[in-house]
């Protein structure tokens, strides 16, 4: 098959829109996250015993659950404890990684073996068992989650970031830097840390979503927010047994998931793709 | 930097022991580290293990928690746990009555047959998009179903299928009894998930390979672009895959106490699971050791293995 | 010869069509060696609930109901008959229990059934160590003096109070027995359960437990003491498979793909589908309903004011009707309908929802200021309500909360509904610091209010400190006349519908599945399975 210029056109045509669709479907969630009551007038937890089970239509356009609360509403009240504990454990444990491992350099050789020895401890176990013993430490509930989450995330950040700053050291603009008698705090602010930042960065953008994801998982576990908040990962667990029933309420939390971490992750490998 | 083409024995063994002695520090800082932060959490087990309701006198609870060794002091707890460790004996549950060595290894069985199944249906996965690859229209099928794979959750995913294609259906059964059939629909979601990592590196070392400069000269050759992938393209792969199959494993310990949970299958993660909700610590504990364990000797050999494979890391690790 | 070939092919074509119409209607035939599948929801059995003489939850009485015999027996009809005691005769002065038991009965591990076994059990019960609170109970409680062995087939049962509730009570699984070289050895592993473990007489012998899995068990050959009115053929199946299935939806596919012969405990959100090949069961269940426990010690609900406007805040009907299906009842009294010789039924209809007159009673019992948020203060502290319930939660329970959740807040009331793991729901419920606590329980006698309303009740959630309910309670459970029992605990419930300290909610019913492939499976009053004659058409 002979690769024409169509044929790379309509590929770039292709993934331009897919990448248009993604910044338009996350501006939307941002709204969702900010100003709910902008994009629904109804309240969450506003129960109905009469319009319970309700299929989509007019009145619901996604229709109601259990107890009648309007599923469209809650799946937009929903975007900020779906995604907000994420997106934080995503920065947190970032910063914390870009720190340790940019300052890594400048710890003594006791704190560096320590800290090296910590990492191997942290990836020697899976992300997922280090925040179940952490919520087993902490109990349930969100900020639980997002304390281990942040700390299962660190050692991958710090190894970038400490990477990016080794190669950073020994690369000849901190040697020409150094040549010239800047000082050691100005040749990390001006040299090593944007180098470290920029890997640290593209990892984070694809981490945000399988963050998004883990504490979804962890909420539908029932470890995370609690019943009544309307997080996504929650109204999958509940909506299980009613799937015969009521099929908007296992398809919408669903598609939710899966379409705002599909958008945070096609925009992230287009902005890996341009840093390169 | 010299670059020596074959490893010397004696090397080899130096490195062996200096990572050996690094797995043994991780696993014992692991439970150290697991230990102390169990004593710390608030709950007390003994009236974890008496439940609610029951009737029961203080001198009766002082008793049990006298026999639990409870009210030793925290050091002489300590090195009799370890002293148990090293002697496989893991403690005894709280809730289980039962040895935890005894129930970790029942639960690792089914486990272990999930992993197996879900790294099977995704090597099969991944082999499907390699010949899917070829073509360059279905490339971008195939892109489409990686991102897929990658931002589906996989309880959503697992109990779509399950509804689907156990319960009206009927193909599969719905309860996780012994035997394939009931192993099918959880290997194949979990297998989905290990895919989309597994897939990601695979195919880009693939892609890269094809684009490197060394691949002109061999196609020039007339090999085949099938054979060039599968006999270059995957040896790269399989190399870039290595350092990160603990990795891609840990993630495999996510999706499958997930998986575990959807399919209500009993293993390892809905062990781990029901130990964190009745905080039963000896449980808890054995499974932070276990997991340590497994994984500090998986790093340990995933790391000779490249050792002995790649000169480049030999050299590095003579200037450590 | 053209007649006769007519005649020929006529007379296969007919035969042909008879054995066509015949295998359409096929019977389905019991065979000799076969198995049944029985699938349970099993929350939190086989994590160290699988003693009857510990344990609270109905699933350790019916699932050791199989290999666990009792005294007596308790027909669907609420009469009691002979089982492990051939006869009984109860002291005129109503303290004494003396039964005459069979010689011919021996647990399955050879040891022989006797009087000292009897005495035995019920020491085990009494124990400290056993920490039991519902046996100890049934057993009398307080009021047990002591078990005597007069000879090797005579035990005599002492109280020091008439204990009217005894027979009943040792009909049940909770007071059965154990091989007495079982209770001396393996007292400790009682609870988690085992193959040589739970030992007793039954009709059934357990050979695995995989915890959170599965139970099997293989027939007692020499079982010839099974309850009056059963006759197991030689047809009875000679496997029982326990599967331990979370989910009712699951439970039920499963019977109806006959993956499952028998799956109870459903609930009325999967039967709405159920397919018409399987026979389903519902049997209204004996005792309290599930109910609301209104903790008047130490919060806003001293208060009684406080507590009928939350009873009348709340549209109870309207929520039990949606989460399920209208399948299972509103409850009006502390005790279901079918709760023998003590429902009252004259308070059917009597509490009321009427959100107006709630205000009002909240406004007078001071609670008159509101926040911004809605909710009404006093004194600077919000009118709230923490409700504590343990894990696992029923999704319709869950249902139940968020309803009365948003009624509340109409009337300002602020309803936090916290569900916690057992070990952090027994420091919230012992010390006390809870308002609102949640359950039902299954019970063949009234008497079962008494661990709740009594002052010294072990189930008094609602703290209820009474001197004249606590004579009533007491009383109740000696008198040996049944119409002045009924009398009695139809004042109980009226006491109960005036302070509201327990708010009656729904009456369940146990739902159970079976598929054509299971005969004979018996249902006792509480809905409960008997496999004692069940019979299986297929052998795995």
């Amino acid at each position: 098959m002979s690769k024409t210029p169509t044929h790379f056109s309509l590929i770039r045509a292709g993934r331009r829109a897919l990448l248009a669709t993604a910044a338009i479907f996350l501006a939307f969630v941002l709204l969702a996250v900010v100003v709910p009551q902008v994009l629904t007038s109804g309240d969450p937890l506003n129960t109905n015993a009469a319009a319970a089970f309700e299929p989509p239509g007019i009145d619901h356009p996604l229709g109601t659950d259990q107890v009648g609360r309007d599923v469209y509403t809650r799946i937009i009240y929903g975007a900020l404890p779906s995604v907000s504990v994420g997106f934080t454990a995503t920065v947190t444990s970032a910063v914390i990684g870009l720190l340790l491992g940019i300052g890594f350099a400048q710890f003594s050789s006791r704190a560096r073996y320590s800290v090296s020895r910590s990492i191997e401890v942290l990836m020697a176990l899976p992300e997922f068992l280090i925040a179940l013993f952490i919520i087993a430490f902490l109990g349930k509930g969100p900020i639980a989650v997002l304390i281990a989450l942040s700390l299962a995330g660190v050692p991958a950040y710090l190894n970038v970031a400490r990477n990016a700053a080794v190669t950073a050291r020994v690369s000849e603009s901190v040697s020409m830097a150094k040549v010239l008698g800047l000082s050691r705090t100005r040749i990390l602010y001006r040299y090593i840390t944007p180098t470290s930042v920029q890997p640290v960065i593209g990892l984070a953008s694809l981490g945000v979503g399988f963050m998004i994801l883990s504490a979804a998982g962890l909420s539908y576990l029932g470890l995370g927010v609690q019943p009544p908040s309307p997080e996504w990962g929650l109204m999958l667990a509940e909506s299980r047994e009613y799937f015969e029933r009521a099929w908007w309420l296992v398809l919408f939390p669903g598609l939710a998931i899966t379409c705002t971490v599909g958008a945070l992750t096609v925009l992230a490998r287009a902005l890996r793709a341009a840093l390169r | 930097m010299t670059l020596e083409q074959k490893p010397r024995a004696a090397e080899l063994t130096s490195y062996t022991v200096k990572r050996l002695l690094g797995a043994v520090f991780v696993v014992w800082a692991a439970v150290t580290l697991a230990f102390f932060a169990v004593k710390l959490i608030p709950g007390n087990p003994v009236d974890i293990m008496i439940g609610p309701l029951a009737q029961v006198s203080d001198a009766t609870r002082a008793q049990i928690a006298a026999d639990l060794g409870l009210n030793d002091p925290l050091a002489n707890q300590y090195l009799n746990y370890l002293g148990g460790l090293l002697r496989g004996d893991l403690g005894t549950s709280y809730q289980l009555n039962q040895p935890v060595s005894e129930v970790l290894g029942a639960a690792l069985v089914p486990t272990a047959q999930l992993a197996l199944g879900a790294i099977l249906c995704s090597l099969l996965f991944v082999a499907l998009a390699i010949l899917a690859s070829r073509n360059s229209f279905a490339l971008s099928a195939v892109s489409g179903a990686q991102v897929l794979a990658a931002t589906i959750p996989v309880f959503w995913l697992g109990y779509v299928l399950m509804y689907l294609f156990s319960f009206q259906l009927g193909w599969f059964p719905a309860i996780s009894g012994s035997g394939i059939a009931s192993l099918v629909l959880p290997s194949l979601t979990l297998g989905v998930a290990v895919a989309a990592v597994l897939g990601q590196i695979v195919l880009g070392e693939i892609g890269q390979t094809q684009r490197s400069s060394f691949a002109v000269s061999v196609r020039a050759r007339g090999v085949s672009g099938l054979r060039f992938d599968l006999r270059h393209g995957l040896k790269h792969a399989t190399g870039a895959t290595l350092p990160l199959t603990a990795q891609i494993l840990g993630s495999l310990f996510g999706g499958a106490v997930l998986v575990e949970q959807v399919f209500a299958r009993p293993g390892l993660g809905s062990q781990t699971l029901l130990a964190i909700t009745n905080r039963d610590m000896p449980v808890i504990l054995g499974v932070v050791a276990l997991s340590a364990l497994f994984f500090a000797l998986f790093g340990l050999i995933a790391d000779l293995g490249i050792w002995l494979v790649d000169p480049r890391v030999r050299a590095a690790s003579r200037h450590e | 010869m053209k007649t006769v070939k007519i005649a020929a092919a006529l007379a296969v074509g007919v035969t042909l069509f008879a054995t066509a119409g015949c295998t359409s209607a096929q019977v389905i035939e019991p065979v000799a060696d076969g198995t049944l599948n029985w699938g349970i929801e099993g929350a939190n059995l086989t994590d160290g609930k699988m003693d009857p003489h510990s344990s609270q939850l109905d699933v350790t009485a019916y699932v050791t109901r199989q290999t666990l015999d009792s005294l007596v027996y308790m027909n669907e009809t609420g009469e009691i008959v002979p089982w492990l005691a051939s006869s009984w005769k109860v002291s005129t002065d109503g303290k004494s229990y003396t039964f005459t038991l069979r010689s011919d009965v021996t647990f399955s591990d050879g040891t022989a059934f006797n009087a000292s076994a009897v005495k035995a059990n019920f020491d085990h019960i009494m124990a400290e160590s056993t920490e039991s609170a519902q046996a100890s109970s049934l057993l009398g409680g307080e009021l047990y003096v002591a078990t005597e062995v007069i000879d090797e087939s005579t035990v005599l049962v002492r109280f020091s109070e008439p204990f009217a509730p005894f027979l009943a009570n040792a009909s049940t699984a909770y007071l059965g027995m154990y091989s007495p070289a079982v209770l001396a050895s393996s007292a400790d592993k009682l609870k988690a359960g085992g193959p040589n473990i739970t030992v007793g007489s039954g009709p059934f012998v357990m050979d695995e437990l995989v915890a959170n899995d599965h139970i099997s068990y293989t027939r007692n050959p020499d079982y010839k003491w099974a309850p009056q009115g059963f006759k197991p053929t030689s047809k009875a199946i000679k496997s029982l498979n326990i599967e331990i299935v979370p989910e009712a939806q699951v439970r039920k596919k499963s019977v109806e793909s006959g993956e499952l012969d028998v799956a109870t405990g459903l609930t009325p959100n999967v039967l709405e589908s159920a397919s018409d090949k399987i026979t389903v069961t519902t049997t209204a269940s004996p005792g309290l309903p599930y109910s609301l426990f209104l903790n008047q010690t130490n919060g806003v609900f001293a208060d009684p004011h406080v507590r009928e406007a939350f009873a009348l805040g709340i549209d109870i009907s309207a929520a039990v009707e949606t989460v399920y299906f209208g399948k299972f009842d509103r409850a009006w009294s502390i005790l279901t309908p079918t709760t023998p010789n003590s429902y009252d039924e004259t308070l059917e209809s009597q509490q009321k929802f009427d959100q107006a007159q709630a205000d009002t009673l909240l406004d007078e019992a001071g609670w008159s200021k509101k926040n911004k948020d809605g909710y009404r203060t006093k004194d600077g502290k919000i009118l709230e309500v923490t409700w504590y319930s343990w894990t696992p939660i029923s999704e319709e329970h869950k249902n139940l909360a968020a309803f009365f959740a948003d009624d509340l807040k109409k009337i300002g009331v602020k309803l936090t509904h916290k569900v916690v793991e057992p070990a952090d729901y027994m420091e919230a419920y012992q010390s006390g610091s809870f308002d609102i606590t949640d359950w039902d329980f299954v019970s063949a006698d009234a008497d079962i209010l008494r661990s709740h309303l009594h002052s010294e009740g072990y189930q008094n959630a609602s703290h209820v400190s009474d001197e004249k309910l606590d004579v009533m309670l007491e009383k109740a459970a000696a008198a040996t006349d049944p119409a002045a029992r009924a009398d009695l605990y139809k004042q109980i419930q009226q006491w109960n519908a005036k302070n509201l300290a327990i708010l009656p909610i729904y009456s369940a019913s146990f739902i159970t599945a079976q598929a054509p492939s299971a005969m004979k499976v018996k249902y006792d009053l509480f809905g409960w399975p008997i496999f004692i004659e069940a019979e299986s058409s297929h052998t795995k």
